[in-house]
């Protein structure tokens, strides 16, 4: 099992490094080969909307630059793994910069999934999808609408398996390695 | 004058885009009734961090604000998102804050208006985190229909959308809850949802045939054997 890991958060966020630590050594103590990108360290231009990824190049942003490895290493990748600080329930502005830039992926024509309009696979066999979000102080509503976009990310990716969790400092060390154990079984029993 | 100052942010990334065209109208129903409105695309801000000052100030002394953006990866666009995270703090760092409304416009070019459904669940936690008064969220699908063009030229494709956004121009202007009708009507459509989406594919295809690269729409460049 190969995983890529997209980490949206920043290095002086000492307790989401933690929660990454955490993760990688999950992933590692699951089997799992684990490449992890730190969006923050990466050069990503924002998707302008442009559509040339799908009519002019197609399954390629006109922007050259580190966005494109991303989107690579994630279509090759078993496992996509975003880890990111809560923001108003969605992912932070940081790792969102990362996660337009996958528009390439997918085809630009529709179909039907569960009777509501979605765009088709451009790849073969999607990978699975996980997400791990990270609230310093436990908010409930914020925690929900996170769920919620964890699974609209998962239909629109096609994604065979997923889950999500949300860490706050409210869980103790051994709490959060347990749930983040369980969370890659998810893909795992899949 | 009604002494009132609307701000409309535009979360679009291109220059010219139906989320402008979306709060134009807003804007411009408002400002017929004697309000102070600003315009304000979101994206230049972000890339030319000297004009940060201005938009942050907008924002603090605006007694409504409005947010129209495309739905983005089944949310907001990154630019966005990275600019509410600001004003979010710029708000809370406020000794005292006045009481100000905010409305969000989301549109996406699938055909369920649904779709838009996390991204203004999205928008009201940044209201609420924020310290502003949630005023709703309106969501509008087969976004691709409106094609950029501004509403008043739609006819009757976009007479549902003109309904439901001056009910909340009224509703702004008097300074009361925005009608649930107006959240309703906003989400019906002109068509049926299969003429949508076959003229969806076919405006695909006929894209990629412009373009020269019709047999290539699927084209897989980072197609690996795993």
């Amino acid at each position: 099992m190969h995983a890529v890991v997209l980490h949206g958060g920043v290095r002086s966020d000492v307790e989401l490094e933690a929660v990454h630590t955490r993760l990688l050594a999950a992933m590692h103590a699951a089997g799992w080969s684990v490449e992890s990108i730190r969006v923050e360290e990466q050069k990503v231009h924002p998707c302008v909307g442009c559509f040339n990824c799908w009519l002019k190049t197609p399954g390629e942003c006109g922007f050259d630059d580190d966005g494109r490895a991303i989107l690579r290493a994630m279509v090759q990748s078993d496992v996509n793994v975003y880890l990111t600080p809560i923001s108003f329930g969605g992912y932070s502005g940081l790792l969102k910069t990362a996660v337009d830039r996958r528009v390439p992926g997918i085809s630009p024509l529709f179909q039907k999934v569960h009777g509501e309009m979605h765009h088709q696979l451009r790849y073969p066999n999607p990978s699975s999808f996980l997400a791990v979000g990270w609230q310093r102080t436990p908010d409930a509503g914020s925690a929900e609408i996170f769920t919620q976009l964890v699974e609209r990310n998962a239909i629109n990716t096609h994604a065979p398996a997923h889950g999500s969790l949300v860490l706050s400092s409210g869980h103790t060390v051994a709490e959060q390695c347990a749930m983040l154990a369980d969370l890659l079984r998810k893909v795992e029993v899949y | 004058m009604s002494g009132k100052h609307l701000l409309a942010l535009v979360g679009s990334p291109r220059p010219t885009s139906t989320s402008e065209n979306l709060a134009r109208y807003l804007a411009d129903g408002l400002a017929a009734r004697g309000w102070q409105t600003d315009i304000q695309r979101i994206t230049p801000v972000i890339q030319k961090p000297e004009r940060w000052s201005t938009l942050e100030a907008q924002f603090l002394a605006a007694d409504v604000i409005i947010l129209c953006f495309p739905l983005y990866v089944d949310s907001l666009p990154a630019e966005t998102t990275l600019a509410l995270e600001r004003l979010a703090l710029a708000r809370q760092a406020q000794p005292s804050r006045q009481p100000q409304r905010f409305l969000v416009v989301c549109n996406c070019g699938f055909f369920e208006a649904s779709q838009n459904d996390v991204a203004l669940a999205i928008c009201r936690q940044f209201a609420k985190e924020a310290g502003l008064n949630w005023s709703g969220g309106l969501a509008i699908g087969a976004g691709g229909a409106l094609g950029g063009r501004p509403l008043k030229e739609l006819g009757g494709m976009a007479r549902h959308i003109i309904a439901s956004f001056d009910m909340v121009i009224d509703a702004l202007h008097n300074d009361v809850d925005v009608p649930a009708e107006a959240l309703t009507l906003v989400r019906q459509k002109a068509f049926p949802d299969w003429l949508y989406f076959l003229l969806a594919n076919f405006g695909m295809y006929k894209g990629a045939l412009d373009h020269g690269v019709l047999t290539k729409i699927n084209a897989q460049p980072y197609l690996q054997r795993k």
